[in-house]
């Protein structure tokens, strides 16, 4: 056993701050090292001298100076009842105000990607009755292979935007 | 001054830690009573504590005061209040070192200035000790308080929590936010430098 790696050990010891394990070793090894042993008594003496010295009493105006000082601070505004509780809980608050965003966000996004506004529906029948009219005609439904809108799920391939298109 | 020696048992009389947690919790929701109950569990080992580094009894009554002030402003945000203990030391040790640094900058007494004596308002007055032992007793206590002070400061106060506060090592990790290891070595080098200090000591009484 390497004496000088295991006087931190010791030291510990004395502290009672050692793992039931490794003060068994301890002990072991310094019921067979006279020079381990003396180290540990030379400690535990001054342990003893050290904790000998007698604590300071606690002046009472230290009290008093906390006291004086809290009482003279203005009284801290009241919370505005649970909500304000709440809202004061300091770990709460960022996470509600994000909750919020959130909440704010998702509806805004749900409004414009799902749900259609009064003039998109509109815009919308007009391409359903174009889609109508051109699959009903075989010579338009022809144009509308080659048009790039085609590609695009438009069964009639023919912009409704535009008012003139060139056909083959 | 207390007949109640430094680094008493482990096990402390005075409520649960149920019973504790309790306390913090009230305080934290404003209850004044209760923070004087704090107050009156902790105040005089944190005294101690911070004379023991700071070497001077007026700084460490200014120390002790600021140390729970600052704790009625903070305790809401504590967490956990558990680790109340804990958190109350590391407040304490920042305050002391606040207090070393400011006294650094302003170039007032240094933490190793001579002058400075931990034990000077100390006389033994234990009625068995004959007026030789007093002085010995006093000098003694001089040269362990100097070695203290001579000590790096991190080294210092792991060491007082450990000696004088009784704390674990593992309850010190908590307080300083260093590791075991760390804090084992630390421990063991403060040690040999007080044993040092007082080997010189009596090796130069006759």
């Amino acid at each position: 056993m390497n004496c000088r790696k295991m006087r931190t050990d010791i030291i510990a010891l004395l502290d009672e701050s050692l793992g039931e394990v490794p003060a068994s070793r301890i002990r072991q090894h310094l019921q067979s090292c006279p020079a381990c042993f003396h180290f540990y008594e030379e400690q535990r003496n001054l342990d003893r001298l050290l904790k000998s010295e007698p604590q300071l009493d606690l002046p009472v105006r230290i009290w008093e100076g906390i006291e004086s000082r809290l009482l003279s601070r203005p009284a801290p505004a009241p919370p505005l009842r649970w909500f304000g509780a709440l809202f004061e809980w300091a770990n709460f608050r960022y996470a509600f105000a994000s909750a919020i965003l959130l909440v704010i966000v998702s509806v805004a996004v749900f409004r414009v990607t799902v749900t259609p506004r009064p003039e998109d529906e509109q815009l919308l029948a007009e391409i359903r009755a174009y889609q109508v009219e051109v699959l009903g005609n075989p010579f338009l439904k022809e144009i509308g292979r080659e048009n790039p809108f085609y590609a695009f799920g438009l069964r009639g391939g023919k912009n409704p935007f535009n008012s003139v298109r060139s056909t083959k | 001054m207390s007949s109640t020696p430094a680094g008493s048992p482990r096990i402390q009389s005075g409520p649960s830690h149920e019973q504790l947690v309790e306390v913090v919790v009230r305080a934290q929701k404003g209850s004044f009573d209760d923070f004087q109950k704090l107050y009156d569990l902790y105040a005089r080992a944190i005294y101690n504590f911070i004379w023991k580094l700071v070497g001077s009894t007026e700084d460490a009554e200014d120390l002790t005061q600021e140390t729970f002030l600052k704790v009625h402003s903070e305790l809401r945000r504590l967490r956990d209040p558990s680790q109340f203990r804990f958190w109350l030391y590391r407040i304490a040790r920042n305050e002391v070192y606040q207090k070393l640094r400011r006294k650094q900058r302003s170039s007032e007494v240094s933490i190793d200035d001579e002058e400075v004596s931990y034990y000077n308002f100390l006389p033994d007055q234990s009625p068995d000790l004959d007026p030789e032992r007093q002085v010995l007793s006093q000098e003694l206590q001089d040269v362990i308080g100097k070695a203290l002070r001579d000590l790096p400061v991190k080294y210092r106060d792991v060491f007082v929590l450990a000696v004088f506060q009784n704390m674990s090592y593992e309850d010190i990790t908590k307080v300083v936010g260093r590791s075991l290891l760390s804090v084992k070595t630390d421990i063991y080098r403060a040690r040999l430098a007080v044993k040092e200090a007082v080997n010189k000591y009596t090796r130069k009484r006759p």
